[in-house]
């Protein structure tokens, strides 16, 4: 390549970054601010917004609520999506082909949608605010995620270990924990990482069906968001910033391991 | 590893009808305990859905298997006692080789102390000792093939499946395992159901080898009779070097080929006929040379091809078909070897003039 | 198949081909049975909300009618917003192709070390909840946020000037979280392209461009499409961000929908807001399926 064209490429690219990373790097900057106002940089360090987060009861508990709702929701769509994805690598039957493509809708249909729908339901049966209605409406959201992933590892492992290991003398569900899901464990992982964060950050669903004793952190900063500008929304957000980083760095860790071996 | 589990295998009329083919259509096979028996085919001949139907993996569309006296035709694999060697040789790349190694004896609740002593003993017959504690990705291609046959002979199986499983080995140590193989079923008494493409590898090694073709057996013999007999056209061109060239009945024991006419060692029936002119059993002779136990061809040398251990010579016959046959390497300093363009004479012992039938169901 | 004279022969007893053929079924049942579980969660908390969407939108009362689709042609602020909301998405899926595309190509063939990097801080924002990359965006654009705090703290401008709640603070913010699902994809499918080919495209004596037009954009063709496709329909839909950069104001679609049910509690209007809006996805996936499997799309993140 000439000269210029590659220079114009790297002066794109590094503009382009500063672009998506720099609005990040500004919201953890502010977070150790003294500032009431929003003057870069800050005129000092300090850390009374994370203070004034970790000391108030109320984000205490839509926090502690959202990360419950998270692990109980990832706990549920896990075996349901690695069990669905197990079928559907192994099963001839055109109609599970069928109904695969079923279990990707949760991602294509717009979630505005999914959370008019889905609260004009709860509505009815009486779900609305209860820890069970967002536990159920976070599974199905997440479950294409989970179900991809697993499916992705289970096509790229090979079957005839499962055969061998039946031949062996063991069933097949003792043939899938002792041999497949090891050796499928990085892309299962990778699943309940997405399915996790993915009910942690939720946002528009919770933002209709939540509420009451089971308010969750997003609607909360939300709510929040709509009226004023409260610092303490950026020392949330450099939290939910690290865990993010921690997540992303973990399944990142996994893909390399897994390339290893 | 004395054993006495092996069982025979008897096949019973299996059909296995897929969407829009038929891969196995009528097969039966019976398999004597302790025979060592190859299935030999092109690839798409069926031979690998007949051997998942033995172990359980693929249930057949009709018929029946028996090991023994008792039908497994509906029995899961885990039920089976059968040890299976795949291609890939699917080890578990997650445990070590003895964990590899004990892993059907941990199915089957052995004791610990029991289970070591076994997998030291598995480990020693393959020649391994010491490698127990080895990660599988460390292993080399020979060293993995052997641990796959540990596991597959430590709990005292039924009976031994095994799916190509040297293909994956350079020629050298293919022809080594080849003979340990033979050797290991000598030592346990197996019965051993070896699926191969390799015609030389089921000949170095079976009791008898099944000859497959579009989802049928159509020969099982001894490796010798394959030879020497083979049931129609398909198995003469499948097995050894040979080339098919039609010939035409004259008389019971003579068929012509052009003008020449060839005594045959059996009375042939009228047909469509070949002779199957196999490279190593055509010898070159004097202009002069005529005994009464042979046939005799001329031709004319295409070319002289060094190939190690012997030479090919491509030979063009009248008719314009053109054949091979070999001259030993160590012959060729005391003979003075024919040049191409040279027209040469061949014998061929009546013995060897084989003439086969085409069949009409194989391609 | 069963008049075949060999079926005939075979002399397999029927009560065993039977035992095959019940043996069978129960495997695939067993599948089944493991792919229930999925199956029950997506249709009732999924296929429910959407049968209950689509019969609220034909219903005013007690009975059936068109009257809210009669509405949405007929009130300029309904329609004024799907066309609004058609505009943005067409422009953020414009500008994360030429934004996204030099990012995806510079991973591409960039050493090991620079690819990941820039993957990396690619990564970071597409793993950050949207709404603290919005929150973000308030905080550098509002009215008392850092571009305007900073501009009048050195004395260039005298008013705050108004970079959010207008239509260009929702692009950028929409195009901040749209950019990684067209990276990643283009990123995929720039790297499978050889680098000879590339090389190749030179030693025929072909331009940059004209390397850049016959190789590279062909081939990457398949990426930016499953980029555009995922961009532009996350675009249609989008609430979170739109809704805060709006500042309040009805930009999108969606916001029309969350307004009906919340504010108005207008389910029958909001649910065939909603329909048109899922029916328009509908017709895009369908109609891309043709040229690329939806499973590939979505599979993508």
């Amino acid at each position: 390549m000439n000269s210029w064209p590659r220079l114009l490429l790297w002066i794109t690219t590094t503009i382009v970054l500063i672009f998506m990373v720099l609005p990040i790097v500004i919201v953890v900057i502010m977070s150790f601010s003294n500032s009431r106002f929003l003057t870069f940089p800050p005129p000092a360090v300090s850390l009374r917004w994370y203070e004034a987060y970790f000391g108030s009861p109320d984000w205490m508990d839509a926090t502690w609520n959202s990360f419950l709702l998270a692990v109980i929701a990832t706990v549920v769509t896990v075996p349901i999506g690695t069990a669905a994805a197990y079928a559907a690598n192994i099963s001839q039957s055109k109609m599970v082909r069928r109904l695969q493509l079923l279990l990707l809708t949760p991602v294509m249909v717009p979630v505005i949608i999914l959370a008019a729908g889905i609260y004009m339901v709860y509505a009815q049966v009486g779900l609305v605010a209860t820890k069970t209605g967002l536990v159920c409406a976070y599974a199905m959201m997440n479950l294409p995620y989970v179900f991809i992933s697993v499916l992705a590892g289970l096509r790229s492992f090979d079957m005839n270990q499962e055969d061998v290991a039946r031949s062996l003398g063991v069933n097949r569900f003792t043939a899938f924990m002792k041999v497949t899901l090891p050796q499928i464990r990085p892309s299962v992982i990778t699943g309940a990482l997405f399915a996790f964060i993915g009910a942690l950050d939720e946002t528009v669903v919770s933002l209709f069906i939540a509420g009451g004793e089971n308010q969750t952190l997003p609607r909360r900063m939300f709510m929040s968001l709509r009226n004023e500008i409260d610092p303490t929304i950026a020392s949330i957000s450099s939290v939910l910033i690290t865990i993010s980083f921690a997540l992303m760095i973990m399944s990142s860790l996994r893909g390399k391991r897994a390339h290893a071996v | 590893m004395p054993s006495t589990n092996f069982v025979s295998v008897r096949v019973q009329n299996l059909v296995k009808s897929y969407a829009s083919f038929r891969a196995l259509s009528d097969v039966s096979l019976n398999i004597r305990a302790g025979e060592f028996v190859s299935i030999l085919g092109p690839s798409g001949s069926g031979k690998t859905t007949l051997l998942q139907i033995i172990g359980g993996f693929v249930r057949p569309t009709s018929g029946h298997v028996f090991f023994g006296e008792n039908d497994v035709t509906l029995l899961p694999p885990q039920k089976r006692d059968i040890g299976v060697v795949f291609q890939n040789y699917a080890l578990f790349p997650h445990l070590t080789v003895a964990e590899n190694i004990a892993f059907p004896l941990r199915a089957r609740k052995v004791s610990m102390a029991d289970c070591q002593k076994r997998v030291e003993r598995a480990l020693e017959i393959v020649e391994l000792k010491g490698y127990g504690d080895r990660a599988i990705s460390k292993l080399s291609g020979g060293q993995k093939q052997r641990v796959a046959l540990a596991r597959a002979i430590v709990f005292e199986p039924r009976l031994i499946l095994m799916d190509e499983p040297l293909s994956a080995l350079d020629k050298n140590l293919r022809e080594t395992m080849q003979l340990e193989l033979r050797n290991l079923h000598a030592q346990l008494g197996a019965t051993i159901i070896y699926v191969t493409h390799d015609q030389r590898e089921a000949l170095t090694m079976s009791d008898r080898v099944a000859v497959m073709n579009a989802g049928r057996i159509v020969q099982i013999d001894t490796p010798r009779k394959l030879y020497t007999a083979p049931a129609d056209h398909f198995v003469a061109g499948f097995v050894g070097e040979s080339t098919l060239v039609p010939v035409k009945r004259s008389d019971p024991r003579h068929v012509s080929m052009g003008d020449i006419k060839l005594r045959t060692p059996r009375d042939v029936v009228d047909g469509e006929l070949f002779i199957a002119l196999q490279a190593d059993s055509i010898l070159l002779c004097d202009g002069s040379e005529t005994e009464s136990d042979s046939n005799y061809l001329e031709g004319k040398v295409r070319d002289v091809v060094f190939q190690g251990e012997s030479l090919k010579v491509p030979v063009i016959l009248p008719e314009g078909t053109e054949i091979g046959f070999r001259i030993p390497s160590h012959h060729y300093s005391n003979r003075t070897l024919p040049k191409p363009g040279e027209t040469v004479r061949l014998k061929l012992h009546v013995e060897d003039t084989v003439v086969v039938a085409r069949n009409p169901s194989a391609a | 198949m069963s008049d075949l004279p060999l079926e005939q022969q075979i002399a397999s007893t029927p009560s065993m081909e039977e035992a095959i053929a019940r043996a069978e079924r129960a495997e695939q049942r067993m599948y089944l049975l493991l792919f229930a579980p999925a199956l029950l969660l997506v249709l009732l908390f999924l296929g429910i909300p959407l049968a209950i969407l689509a019969f609220q939108s034909f219903r005013e009362g007690d009975s059936f009618t068109l009257m809210h689709y009669a509405r949405i042609f007929q009130e300029p602020i309904y329609w004024r917003t799907y066309y609004d909301t058609l505009e943005i998405s067409v422009i953020v899926t414009l500008l994360s192709v030429i934004l996204g595309f030099p990012l995806a190509y510079a991973a591409a063939v960039a050493s090991r070390r620079w690819s990941a990097l820039i993957l990396a801080l690619v990564m970071l924002p597409f793993w950050t909840s949207v709404l603290v990359r919005t929150y973000a965006w308030l905080v550098v654009l509002q009215r008392r946020g850092i571009i305007n705090t900073t501009l009048l703290n050195l004395g260039i401008i005298d008013q705050p000037l108004s970079l959010s709640h207008n239509f260009v603070a929702v692009l950028i913010g929409m195009l901040h979280v749209m950019l990684p699902f067209m990276v990643f994809p283009l990123y995929a499918a720039i790297s499978k392209i050889p680098a000879e080919l590339l090389q190749a495209g030179h030693s025929l004596g072909g331009s940059p461009a004209y390397v850049f037009r016959r190789v590279i954009l062909p081939l990457s063709a398949p990426g930016i499409i499953a980029g555009s496709i995922l961009v532009f329909i996350l675009s249609l839909g989008f609430y979170l961000t739109p809704e805060l950069l709006g500042g309040g104001k009805t930009i999108m679609v969606s916001s029309l929908v969350q307004r009906n049910v919340e504010l108005y509690l207008q389910f029958g209007a909001a649910s065939a807001v909603a329909m048109i809006l899922l029916v328009t996805v509908c017709i895009i996936f369908w109609a891309v399926d043709r040229v690329l499997p939806v499973e590939k799309i979505v599979g993508m993140r």
